[in-house]
């Protein structure tokens, strides 16, 4: 295994190997900071040019883009609270409260290097086990993925604000909406009002861009901010060493979170990040700075939704199956390579997935590099005139909606939305709260009733078997923990 | 202290919603392929979501609201200058809709001079069109040739 990634490794670091390896990374930040596009999508883009390229180019080429995407999102995150996929919402809570701080250098940096380490710890999980985690994986059936989607949900208390309740019905709110459109198992239309294109559901696209961005701008014309003059040039500030530090240990740890989500078919990068986010949220101490511009709310998000690519070539290159849209799409790259992966690619082929590994490994110090160098313009984004820049954001937000099914119901979906997540917001509730449900809606409804459907309606089935209690364990903890904190705190205090 | 605040009126929204959504899922047809059913899931969040709301609606009595500075009329021009847009996007095409939303806003909000004004909506247009329509392939509406 090691003699293989070694070889890998003298592969992926050839000037050739580099220059495509670079291009993929920059070429997925592009794609995955513009709401819309995302990485699946850049991949796509790219994946004709790969035929007739060499397979030790081609596949590492689009790996590039899915590592480059999946940090990419998180620039709009912070800059103008717009997250270019679903993935980054949770950075934007804490990220864009750090630029509205001045603070937005710190916050990129910190999405940087936790992505790397993120990305990092992956890569070597995925060399050590890709094929026990592969196996692992399988072991997940749909009382597992229900209950990992109710994991997820336990951050709701986090993203709440000051009112636990008004986030435990915002987070209801958006369940609700994750189930317009055809019922996945029976096909019956729920809640469409006779509307064909309401018949595929709404798309996370315009609902992430209108409760967060539109929203804002909302906010800002509303409040009159829009016209106050910028009183000075952001400043570029990097985060200290010793905060570098601090957020290492829990970049490792969401890195190792991401992976695991990443082996999960279907449950993706959105999952692994709110996941990361909440785990933070729990196991740190002094977290009530978290939603106001703590550091470790964009550490965590970044590392866990960075480790899910190298988590998700765990099934593909193990097992030929894909688990998310990039993984499909990679899948299509194998096959335009006459390559197909599976079990028997580790043995009859092992440069190709050692090379993969090794290149994969070379991304994330290539996206450290350039990420590095895209910071320092990229804050000066903040500096524009607020009408300038909320006029552009608009027009992102529109053109992202847009060009999901190319016509103009996109924009009225996330003008609609913005109008919902500026009340939302301007009342107490918590528009990251409804984002979250509507990202864990389909994952949650689909496993309860696929899980009830095998067990013939018994509830018994999500107690029964070892991971089904440790997961079990986990949702209490999750749900528990804040609230004997808070207690002991009040308790304290008192 | 007000009966109706402005929480209690979003608590009141909330529970009408959830209600309506309780409601509509009972006639969501169940399947012999699927013994759970199309409407058990919905029913539960619409349940949920009305029972949450009926606490809040009670719980929020003493909240006091402050409103502090509002730019009401801004705000509902701005959302007519979007439906416009959207509106026209498809029948006028992308380019001039694009050109006179970013000027409109950024005339609108004047913070700068009018000839900045211009030069940044011509040159954002013309970003957006290249990028996306030319370079990334989205099918942004073209002007129509017999417009």
């Amino acid at each position: 295994m090691l003699h293989n990634f070694l070889n890998g490794l003298s592969t992926a670091l050839s000037p050739i190997s580099i220059i495509y390896v670079a291009a993929g990374v920059l070429w997925g930040i592009i794609g995955g900071a513009i709401p819309g596009i995302s990485g699946s999508v850049a991949m796509a883009l790219l994946l004709p040019l790969t035929y007739g390229m060499e397979p030790l180019l081609a596949l590492p080429l689009l790996c590039a883009v899915y590592v480059g995407a999946e940090y990419g999102g998180s620039i709009p995150a912070v800059l103008i609270k717009t997250p270019g996929t679903g993935s980054n919402a949770p950075t934007a809570i804490d990220g864009y409260e750090m630029q509205l701080q001045g603070r937005g250098g710190e916050a990129l940096f910190t999405s940087l290097y936790s992505s790397f380490v993120g990305g990092v710890v992956s890569v070597i999980l995925l060399v050590i086990f890709a094929v026990p985690l592969a196996s692992f994986g399988l072991k997940f059936g749909p009382s597992q993925y229900m209950l990992v989607g109710i994991l997820g949900l336990s951050i709701v208390g986090s993203v709440s604000g000051k009112s636990q309740l008004k986030g435990l019905i915002s987070a209801l709110f958006g369940l609700i909406l994750a189930t317009v459109g055809m019922d996945p198992i029976s096909a019956a239309p729920r809640f469409t009002f006779g509307q064909y294109k309401l018949i595929e559901g709404f798309n996370l696209i315009p609902l992430i861009v209108g409760l967060f961005a539109v929203s804002e701008v909302f906010r800002q014309i509303f409040t009159g901010e829009i016209t106050r003059k910028i009183a000075e040039k952001a400043k570029i500030k990097f985060p200290a060493v010793r905060e570098i530090f601090s957020i290492t240990p829990i970049s490792i740890l969401c890195g190792m979170i991401g992976t695991v989500v990443g082996v999960l078919p279907g449950a993706g990068a959105s999952i692994a990040s709110w996941l990361c986010y909440s785990q933070a949220k729990n196991f740190c101490k002094n977290t009530e700075t978290f939603g106001s511009g703590d550091i470790r709310g964009v550490a965590a998000p970044e590392a866990g939704n960075n480790a899910v690519p190298a988590g998700a070539l765990v099934p593909l290159l193990a097992l030929g199956v894909p688990g998310s849209n990039s993984t499909a799409i990679l899948l299509a790259g194998f096959s335009l390579q006459g390559i197909a992966p599976g079990p028997l690619l580790f043995t009859q082929h092992p440069e190709v997935p050692y090379t993969i590994m090794a290149c994969m490994l070379v991304a994330q110090f290539v996206m450290l590099a350039l990420g590095t160098l895209i910071i320092r313009p990229a804050v000066k984004i903040t500096s524009v005139d607020k009408s300038f820049l909320s006029a552009a954001v608009i027009m992102f937000a529109a053109i992202g909606s847009f060009s999901i099914n190319n016509d103009a119901f996109g924009i009225i979906l996330a003008f609609i939305f913005g109008l919902v997540g500026f009340f939302m917001k301007r009342y107490g509730f918590a528009p990251a709260a409804t984002v979250l449900g509507f990202v864990l809606g389909e994952l949650i409804e689909n496993n309860l009733r696929r899980s009830l459907a095998l067990s013939k309606g018994a509830f018994a089935i999500f107690i029964q078997g070892t991971l089904n209690q440790t997961l079990l364990v986990l949702i209490v903890l999750s749900f528990c923990l804040p609230l004997a904190a808070n207690w002991l705190k009040k308790r304290r205090s008192a | 202290m007000k009966y109706f605040n402005i929480h209690r009126v979003c608590a009141l929204i909330f529970f009408v919603l959830g209600v309506y959504v309780a409601v509509e899922s009972l006639s969501f047809p169940a399947t012999k392929l699927d013994p759970v059913g199309a409407g058990i899931y919905p029913r539960l969040l619409g349940l949920s979501t009305a029972a949450l709301s009926a606490m809040l609606f009670v719980l929020s009595g003493k909240e006091d609201f402050k409103p502090g500075e509002r730019h009401v009329q801004a705000l509902l021009l701005f959302c007519v200058e979007i439906l416009l847009y959207v509106c026209f996007l498809e029948t006028v095409g992308f380019i001039p809709c694009t050109f006179a939303f970013l000027l409109l806003t950024t005339l609108y909000f004047r913070t700068q001079a009018l000839l900045w004004c211009l030069f940044y909506s011509a040159g954002m247009t013309a970003f957006f069109w290249l990028f996306f329509r030319s370079f990334l392939g989205v099918l942004l509406p073209e002007v129509p040739i017999d417009f």
